[in-house]
């Protein structure tokens, strides 16, 4: 299906979202978020997030000197002390320790230097925030998108559905609404996460996407009700244009700014589900970070007086949320039909 | 007018919009003067100014979009209105100046009672006891001519008719003896028979209770039967203001003439209508056109026999309700002629265009349509809507919308070609070739109208309904698209299904008539016959409703 | 249309819904997650272990005769015993209704007052620096996670200022209310006033335009009457339906707030039981809090049609 967007709507959307201050800054921040998940992504940015690069708890460099740490003699590591009390049982790699330890000894590896302040400060393992967060981001945007993407398909598509043929279909599908509505979302999400064995970025999308889509359900299929008898809709039937036609060609266009407004509100609302689930152990695995990953560490941190974590984390999470936020608004406003009618 | 005006508006001028340069003066240096009794009318197109200067007599102007200019001066019995503290307007509205507006509906509390809305402005303003504040409610709505009034004043506003609703309006704005009244548009939003009962109650409460009517309307066929004084505005400015009678029958002015003239030819039997130009003057019509008479006499299109439709909504459960909107219906249209439907609200017209378009499918009686179906002309049959700005879709270009039926019906072998047969019709309907890259939104009503026609005969139909093509437009325009409609039809053969609430515009357009009434055919038969002898009371009725204008043209 | 009409439709129709939710439990926690019986068996568990334990849960039966026993369940409000503590479901869900009640009543009566009185304010003084600076406000505060200020709320106000007990609760409802209850309503207002305030400010203003108000002003009544009559009643419509709609969604809504401060409710409940996969718990609060919400519904419902006349006599 071709989308016939009309520039000269959009570009009047566009000059309109760019002549309100709020929506231009708003929108300058998302890109660049955007741009840096693109970068952590693609492999150029905070690629070593997950090693140490400074001494535990390491703290944020403007706020202590470098001069007040003590930096701890290397620590030598061999293979050979390992004696540990087997109770009889043979281990079963036994036959290659000679080999292995043979083989450290040929190679000699450099304890890495470890820092002892880092720009953002450090975690419990030494491991870089600045690192973390950018890759922290990276995952909460990321599955964010995603899963708004995959709620604003099905919800549109449904919606869409619903609200055109009407009759048995609509009634079918508003019963599917109003099953999944009855239960509050995030036990929704809940209990989807309880039966999930696994835990992984995929099932954590689906998760969110495949319980968030009834909000965009119920606007696009309201709208679809209300354009399906616009006369423009009416005229095209006359003229013999299709169903598929009238739904997918003219009304689709003209509900579009719903459509891009209820995106970019599930992202929100999907950025904050997943901070929510990764706090509490039902998110990222544990080979990955995100916002809500490292909130859980900062949590443990904070009472050790290490705050670096948190705040760092809560001001990347809360510069983006708010950048979307305001954007929505702009968009809102830009696109508003009666504005350009 | 004898006496002292009891409200004076010199040098008003109002602008819209913030800053400098988005500033559009919406109303510039209008005078004028309301006196006691009478009723002044306020005469104009849509973006003349007169709802705006209307609401800013009372203040109801939003301050921070609305501007009105240092030197412009409202007298209210002398006092300069514009100098008013907040208090000093509250106490102003309601108890010396009041005012209906156009919707009632929306112009009610919907979750008020129509007592506790009306013994509301009776608390306020007046100084009659609690106990009989539902007394003089009820008196109210007796005065103005409204049955039951006791039940009436527990009814909520959704319950009444238009009518009554409008008459609660009026209830309301007299409750507290006012000097001014102000019409906006009373009865634009009202059937024509409805009209009719509220112009007629106005005019009783101006005599009866010595009241000052500020009338705003469109319509100059009801100013001329009802109002005393005219003033005549054209995009924020006065062109021509005086006596009713005198302004009438002699306009000064080449716009109020054309104004006149374009309705007045809706009578009179003419074969196109004098258009009024860009600059406000009037100009004969393009071209002559074809008598009646002389139409050549064609072959039967469509017949139409014991057509009837009902609606079914569900009102609880499984319960379902069957509501009638056509009971059978049946004509014949010939070729080269048009038969006018004409009917109010609720009169299953719309039903019976969208029937015939192929829109919706009756329940019962055939549609034949006898047009030899050659490969060309694949859609014999197309339509004209209502509301030109919803008409066309606003996310495509004219382009888009003129090629699509081309597409959806292969028209043309090559897209140069299709463009070719687009650019003729859009010339034809006289629009500029150039219009072709650009967007619904950027043209005016009637610009858009004429897009919608283009739209309809790019696959050359034998028949094309109009479905109150004209009802959304300004009398000017809607002059142009009627002679634009007529001069398509002598040229390309066409027959019309012409639908309307406006019996004059029907009997200019219509060789034959069909009157209906709640889904029933109330009269049939030719335009002559059906105007000068109307066999059926409500064909009468509509009939009385035409404002009775002593002008002559 | 007849009111005893309409309850039993809707009652039919939430039957309905209810069966919905019930199957779409049923399908979740017995064939999208895998099969439950490993999860019951535990990890170290044998083949034949399994098969026992899915012989106790009926697993080994044709399907219809399983979702049948689960339909029994329902019916009867006897969801077996906890996997994980091994205590009724039911007995656990009836204990811990009273603390999330005590923690969600509270919040939600002050979460509307504020919210209304605000969005008033505003939406009066709509485009004045007011309403400029609330807005700001309220995006930025909804922008930062609860999680955010549960952690600092905690640590600086109860731990390490001591104006509130850091968690914790009592037996006695009024040391709750007074105590244990205050810091959870209070950082739980700080998130859930934000959004209600925009919503309601729009549905304010959404009457502010009406027709009818310019009617009232030209009456001549004040800006406070005007405002408290004309919109507010009709601006109730949607704030009411608005308020019921949510009650059932801060059962659940609550978890962190119970979570950290140790309220032993139905949300915490909720988050020990998805953490030990304690099937049947879940699956009973989903059901109950589905019930819940339907009725809550029901309840919008009626009220909507005893506050606007439009729907009432349809």
């Amino acid at each position: 299906m071709v989308l016939h967007h009309s520039p000269s709507l959009w570009r009047a959307a566009r000059s309109r979202l760019w002549a309100d201050r709020v929506g231009r800054y708003s929108l300058l921040v998302v890109i660049f978020y955007l741009a840096l998940m693109g970068l952590v992504l693609g492999g150029a940015l905070a690629r070593n997030w997950n090693e140490p690069q400074a001494l535990n708890y390491a703290p944020p460099r403007w706020f202590e000197s470098d001069a007040n740490r003590v930096v701890p003699p290397p620590q030598s590591l061999s293979v050979t002390d390992i004696s540990v009390p087997l109770y009889g049982w043979r281990d079963p790699l036994e036959p290659n320790w000679s080999h292995w330890a043979q083989e450290v000894r040929l190679h000699p590896r450099q304890a890495p230097i470890l820092a002892t302040t880092r720009l953002l400060g450090a975690d419990k393992w030494g491991r870089d925030v600045l690192d973390k967060v950018l890759q922290g981001t990276a995952t909460s945007v990321w599955v964010g998108l995603i899963a708004a993407a995959v709620a604003t398909l099905i919800g549109t598509l449904l919606g869409a559905v619903a609200g055109y043929l009407g009759r048995w279909t609509d009634d079918l599908l508003n019963g599917l609404y109003g099953i999944l509505t009855a239960i509050p979302y995030l036990l929704l999400v809940f209990a989807v996460a309880a039966v999930f064995q696994k835990k992984g970025l995929v099932p954590l999308i689906l998760i969110l996407g495949l319980t968030g889509w009834t909000g965009v359900y119920r606007l696009i299929r309201a709208e679809y009700l209300k354009h399906r008898e616009r006369e423009y809709v009416l005229a095209a039937g006359a003229l013999g244009a299709s169903h598929i036609r009238r739904m997918g060609i003219h009304i689709l266009p003209n509900v579009s700014h719903v459509i891009l407004v209820q995106f970019s509100q599930n992202l929100v609302g999907f950025i904050k589900s997943e901070v929510i689930l990764s706090f509490l152990g039902f998110g990222v695995p544990v080979s990955a970070v995100s916002w809500g990953s490292m909130l859980n560490e900062a949590q443990n941190e904070l009472i050790l007086g290490k705050w670096w974590q948190l705040v760092v984390t809560t001001l990347a999470m809360a510069i983006f949320v708010t950048a979307l936020s305001l954007l929505t608004d702009a968009l809102r406003d830009a696109l508003d039909p009666r504005l350009s009618a | 007018m004898t006496g002292r005006p009891l409200l004076e508006v010199i040098d008003l001028s109002i602008s819209f919009g913030r800053g400098r340069q988005s500033q559009q003066r919406a109303v510039d240096r209008v005078g004028f003067a309301v006196y006691p009794g009478a009723m002044t009318a306020l005469v104009g197109e849509s973006g003349s100014g007169k709802s705006v200067t209307a609401l800013s007599l009372l203040g109801l102007l939003s301050p921070t979009h609305a501007h009105i200019e240092p030197d412009s001066r409202l007298l209210w019995q002398g006092c300069n209105l514009l100098e008013y503290s907040v208090r000093q307007w509250r106490s102003l509205r309601g108890r010396s100046i009041a005012m209906i507006f156009q919707d009632p509906l929306s112009s009610l509390n919907p979750v008020l009672s129509i007592g506790y809305q009306l013994e509301e402005v009776i608390r306020v303003h007046g100084k009659i006891p609690r106990g009989e504040r539902r007394q003089r409610a009820r008196q109210l709505l007796e005065q103005v001519g409204i049955d039951h009034p006791d039940e009436r004043l527990n009814a909520y506003p959704h319950e009444l008719s238009g009518g009554q609703q409008q008459r609660v309006m009026i209830a309301m704005a007299i409750s507290s003896g006012p000097q001014l009244l102000i019409a906006d548009e009373p009865t634009t939003a009202l059937d024509v028979t409805v009209q009719r009962q509220i112009m007629l109650l106005l005019k009783h409460l101006q005599s009866q209770l010595g009241l000052a009517i500020l009338f705003i309307t469109h319509d100059l066929a009801l100013v001329g039967e009802f109002a005393d004084e005219v003033v005549v505005l054209r995009r924020g400015r006065v062109i021509e203001q005086g006596r009713v009678k005198k302004m009438l029958q002699a306009p000064e002015q080449d716009y109020t003439r054309a104004l006149l003239a374009c309705r007045s030819g809706l009578s009179s039997g003419v074969l196109r209508l004098p258009v009024i130009d860009e600059e406000g003057r009037l100009q004969a019509a393009a071209q002559q056109g074809i008598a009646r008479q002389e139409r050549i006499q064609g072959s039967p299109v469509l017949e139409v026999k014991d057509i009837t439709h009902a609606y079914v909504r569900r009102i609880s459960g499984w319960r379902k309700m069957r509501q009638v909107a056509l009971e059978p219906v049946s004509f014949t249209l010939m070729a080269g002629k048009t038969l006018g439907v004409v009917g109010e609200s609720g009169s299953g017209k719309s039903t019976l265009a969208r029937i015939v378009a192929g829109i919706q499918i009756p329940d019962g009686g055939t549609l034949r349509y006898l047009v030899p179906l050659d490969p060309v002309r694949h859609h014999p049959v197309q339509m004209v809507f209502q509301n030109p700005f919803a008409s066309l879709n606003p996310r495509f270009t004219v382009a888009q919308i003129l090629l699509e039926p081309l597409q959806l019906h292969h028209v043309g072998s090559s897209k140069s070609e299709r463009l070719e047969i687009v650019q003729h019709w859009l010339v034809r309907v006289g629009l500029p070739k150039d219009s072709i890259e650009r967007y619904p939104h950027e043209f005016s009503g009637g610009q858009r109208q004429r897009i919608a026609i283009a739209r309809a005969l790019t696959l050359s139909p034998s028949l094309l309904i109009c479905d109150e093509s004209v009802a959304a437009l300004d009398v000017s325009v809607q002059a142009q698209i009627l002679n634009l409609l007529r001069d398509l039809q002598d040229e390309l053969g066409m027959s019309y299904l012409f639908i309307s609430h406006d019996l004059s515009v029907v009997r200019f357009m219509a060789d034959d008539i069909l009157v209906l009434q709640s889904g029933k055919v109330r009269e049939q038969g030719s335009v002559e016959q059906v105007m000068t002898s109307p066999q059926h009371v409500y064909t009468r009725q509509l009939l009385a409703s035409l404002p009775k204008t002593s002008v002559t043209h | 249309m007849n009111l005893g009409w309409f309850m039993m439709r809707r009652l039919f129709q939430a039957l309905l819904t209810l069966l919905g939710v019930v199957t779409l439990v049923f399908i979740l926690f017995n064939w999208v997650g895998g099969d439950p019986a490993t999860v019951l068996a535990g990890k170290m568990a044998s083949a034949e272990d399994i098969a026992n334990v899915r012989h106790q849960l009926g697993l080994d039966r044709p399907w219809w005769e399983q979702y049948g026993l689960f339909l029994g369940q329902v019916v009867r409000g006897d969801y077996g015993t906890s996997w994980a503590t091994h205590e009724q479901v039911s007995t656990i869900f009836l204990t811990r209704l009273g603390p999330s009640l005590t923690l969600l009543l509270p919040l939600l009566m002050l979460q509307t007052l504020c919210s209304i009185g605000i969005a008033l304010l505003v939406a009066v003084w709509r485009g004045s620096w007011l309403d400029q600076g609330i807005r700001v406000a309220s995006t930025v505060a909804m922008s930062i996670s609860l999680l955010v200020y549960i952690i600092v709320g905690q640590y600086w106000l109860a731990y390490v200022w001591g104006w509130f007990p850091v968690k914790g609760w009592s037996d006695s409802t009024w040391v709750n209310l007074t105590q244990y209850a205050v810091l959870p309503i209070l950082l739980g207002l700080m998130v859930s006033i934000a959004p209600s305030v925009r919503l309601y400010r729009s549905f304010l203003l959404e009457e502010i335009d009406q027709d009818f108000v310019r009617t009232a002003r030209a009456k001549g009544l004040s800006e406070f009457r005007i405002l408290w009559v004309h919109v507010l009643r009709n601006a109730a419509i949607p704030i009411v339906t608005d308020v019921l709609m949510g009650l059932p969604g801060l059962l659940t809504g609550a978890f962190l707030l119970e979570r950290f401060f140790s309220i032993p409710g139905i949300g915490r409940e909720i988050i020990m039981a998805v953490e030990r996969s304690d099937f049947p718990l879940i699956k009973a609060t989903t059901v109950y809090v589905a019930l819940a919400t339907l009725m809550a519904n029901l309840l919008g419902d009626l009220l909507y049609r005893w506050l606007d006349p439009r729907v009432r006599l349809e």
